[in-house]
């Protein structure tokens, strides 16, 4: 699916710089890849062990009763960075992963599966099974080309430590408030890309 | 009250007639002051002489009369008029020596004191002189004196000397004489200068002493008043 | 014994004859029995110091011949003997043996002495006779030191009678009071500006600061393809796991 407007649109490819993998099995793939070239995975094969309705998504998800009521300062960082970006929906869930299903696969799985007001392509979904001691990150297709795979990776290990020592609302508050500097200097210079893009194109 | 109202009026009413009566005054002064010192007339050009004697720097004594330089250049001296700069009056003069621009000054007279104010190249652009130097005074006699601090101007006192008949080419006239002396490491300047009233500085006699001996006598003489292509009207 | 007394006698009569000599006022106030001074020079000078005694009432004496005594230390009180004595003014006397080595002596007196700091007064003269040293002659230059010394006289003698002094004095002061008040106004005014632009700066950064804040900021729109047959995200296998909790 493409987005509309084409007048002011830009491929995404001139923003995000890495490469896909897949969410089961981590092999590399294109951008508009129908299937996992590796493992063939898709995202109907998946609904057929977890179904086709995801849950409700909400900005605190706390299956895993891990934050005993403590979300305050989370959502608080949240709502921040969606008030600063009008477009971003972010979101964190805490569950015990099914033994048969890889995290990552549940998380990509719970975005496209669930349901949700807003629009789904900007969503951002920080997943953690504290009983397997994984976390992991999804973002839509629109977040995804901004926000930098390494920076996330980098911030996935630095909440790791505070997780490791039990502080799941610290870690996680981490998580979020370390995100927002991470995504302002993405914006930064995707504009910065999009004016140059546009300027080279004439269409300035 | 309205007693009281109309008594204010009446006294605001007063108070500005006699503020205008004020700026009347001054207005009148300024058209009119007493020309029998200071009376400039547009154009005129007044002539000089000056004569430069002086031996080199490295000349030591006995010193003989061919160790003594002597330069002899005509001098004009023209009033360009007055001028308003920053919201005051000034005197342009522009000196000429052996007919090429010398130097400008500005003068400004208050009606009793006269300064020099400042000074201009050939460019015109002035530059004022922080604080102006005094010239002469209406009321100045033998005794009189006035000083600042050395480091401001050049030397650190006039003193009037007398008021005395002066032989100059132009003629002998009567004339207010001041001395400036100025003393530095190895340096003594004595200055003096004869101003005639109405006229200005009628003759000037610097001598420069340095390294123990005299190093030049600097004579300014007047002359007399060339004719002037301009209608003479007073200031 | 008789021939001693008698020289003893001459003697002191020759002092005594050339001492009621030297008290009488000279006839002209340039004495130049040897001609040192060329005529017209000192036919100027003598106008001159006559003109001076004649309106300001200060008399200068120039005295070009040999010391009514052996010294100078010795012929100062001659001389000032002989000034108190020649005038009731102020006065001067400036001496010189034409040919003598060093500056002419100067004496001054009169009731102008009572009036001036001395000592301010003779560095005065010094700086004259050192002055007049100076010339272009091999002798000192008489005439300058004269009429110098004239004019200094005629100065210090009016100096705290002249009215517009005060005047001139208040008028200069005014001038540099003003001068220096524009200078301190200047500075003030600077200093304001600055402070004002410093501020200015401040509240600028500050404004910005907070409309940045506020700002609300939107990525690009972009085309982008989807993936795996999901509509919403393509995925990614980001995972990081991590030690379990030692709590």
């Amino acid at each position: 699916m493409s987005s509309s407007s084409e007048t002011r649109q830009l491929p995404a490819k001139l923003f995000q710089k890495g490469v896909h993998d897949c969410p089961l099995c981590a092999a590399k793939i294109s951008s508009a890849a129908a299937s996992c070239p590796r493992c063939e995975c898709h995202l109907e094969e998946i609904d057929q062990s977890l179904g086709t309705e995801g849950p409700k998504l909400e900005k605190i998800m706390d299956f895993a009763g891990i934050l005993n009521g403590e979300d305050e300062a989370i959502r608080k960082s949240i709502s921040t960075i969606e008030e600063k970006f009008p477009q971003l929906k972010l979101m964190f869930c805490s569950l015990k992963c099914p033994e048969e299903v890889k995290l990552t696969t549940l998380g990509w799985w719970t975005l496209n599966r669930g349901t949700h007001s807003s629009i789904p392509g900007w969503s951002g979904l920080l997943l953690i099974d504290p009983s397997s001691c994984q976390a992991t990150f999804q973002a839509g297709y629109e977040l995804e080309i901004f926000v930098n795979r390494q920076k996330l990776e980098a911030l996935l290990s630095e909440c790791g430590e505070w997780f490791t020592v039990g502080d799941w609302s610290g870690g996680i508050e981490n998580f979020f408030q370390e995100l927002h500097p991470i995504l302002k200097s993405s914006h930064h210079d995707a504009i910065t890309t999009h004016k140059l893009a546009l300027k080279s194109l004439g269409k300035a | 009250m309205k007693t009281s109202l109309i008594l204010l009026l009446l006294f605001l009413a007063s108070c500005s007639e006699k503020t205008d009566n004020e700026t009347e005054n001054q207005a009148a002064q300024e058209q009119a002051w007493d020309s029998s010192f200071f009376a400039p007339k547009l154009g005129e050009k007044l002539l000089y002489r000056e004569t430069i004697e002086s031996v080199s720097m490295q000349q030591t004594k006995p010193v003989s009369p061919e160790n003594i330089n002597k330069v002899e250049i005509d001098r004009v001296q023209v009033y360009n008029g007055p001028e308003m700069l920053e919201g005051k009056k000034f005197h342009r003069y522009s000196i000429y020596n052996d007919g090429k621009f010398q130097e400008g000054f500005l003068f400004h007279w208050t009606g009793e004191l006269l300064l020099v104010a400042g000074s201009f190249a050939e460019d015109q652009k002035p530059v004022f002189a922080q604080p102006p130097i005094p010239i002469a005074h209406i009321e100045m006699t033998t005794g009189s004196y006035w000083h600042w601090p050395e480091y401001e101007v050049f030397g650190n006192g006039s003193r009037v000397i007398g008021f005395e008949p002066v032989k100059v080419p132009a003629g002998t006239i009567d004339a207010y004489k001041v001395s400036i002396k100025k003393t530095s490491i190895g340096k003594v300047t004595l200055r003096e200068y004869w101003f005639a009233p109405k006229i200005g500085i009628i003759k000037e006699k610097n001598h420069i002493y340095y390294g123990g001996i005299l190093r030049a006598i600097n004579t300014i003489e007047f002359v007399g008043r060339a004719d002037s292509d301009d209608e003479a009207k007073s200031s | 014994m008789r021939i001693s007394s008698f020289y003893l006698a001459l003697v002191l009569g020759v002092q005594s004859i050339l001492l009621l000599q030297a008290r009488e006022r000279p006839l002209s106030f340039v004495s130049d029995p040897s001609s040192s001074l060329p005529r017209e020079t000192r036919n100027s000078l003598e106008s001159f110091l006559t003109t001076r005694s004649n309106r300001l009432q200060t008399e200068v004496f120039v005295l070009l011949e040999p010391l009514p005594a052996p010294s100078l230390e010795e012929a100062k009180p001659i001389f000032e003997e002989f000034g108190n004595s020649w005038s009731e003014d102020n006065w001067a006397i400036i001496s010189f043996r034409p040919g003598q080595i060093g500056a002419p002596l100067i004496i001054t007196g009169g009731p102008f002495l009572r009036e001036i700091v001395l000592e301010t007064w003779q560095n005065e003269l010094t700086t004259l006779q050192e002055l007049s040293l100076q010339s272009w002659q091999t002798s000192p230059d008489i005439d300058f030191l004269a009429r110098q010394v004239a004019d200094s006289l005629a100065f210090v003698s009016r100096f705290k009678s002249a009215t517009v002094q005060s005047l001139v004095q208040d008028r200069n002061e005014e001038i540099l009071k003003k001068h220096h008040s524009d200078k301190t106004q200047k500075a003030y005014l600077i200093a304001i500006s600055t402070a004002l632009l410093l501020a200015l700066a401040a509240l600028a950064f500050l404004l910005r600061k907070a409309y940045l804040a506020r700002k609300k900021l939107h990525f690009p729109e972009t085309k982008w393809n989807s993936r795996l047959g999901a509509p919403h995200s393509g995925g990614s296998a980001l995972i990081h796991r991590f030690p379990p909790p030692q709590a």
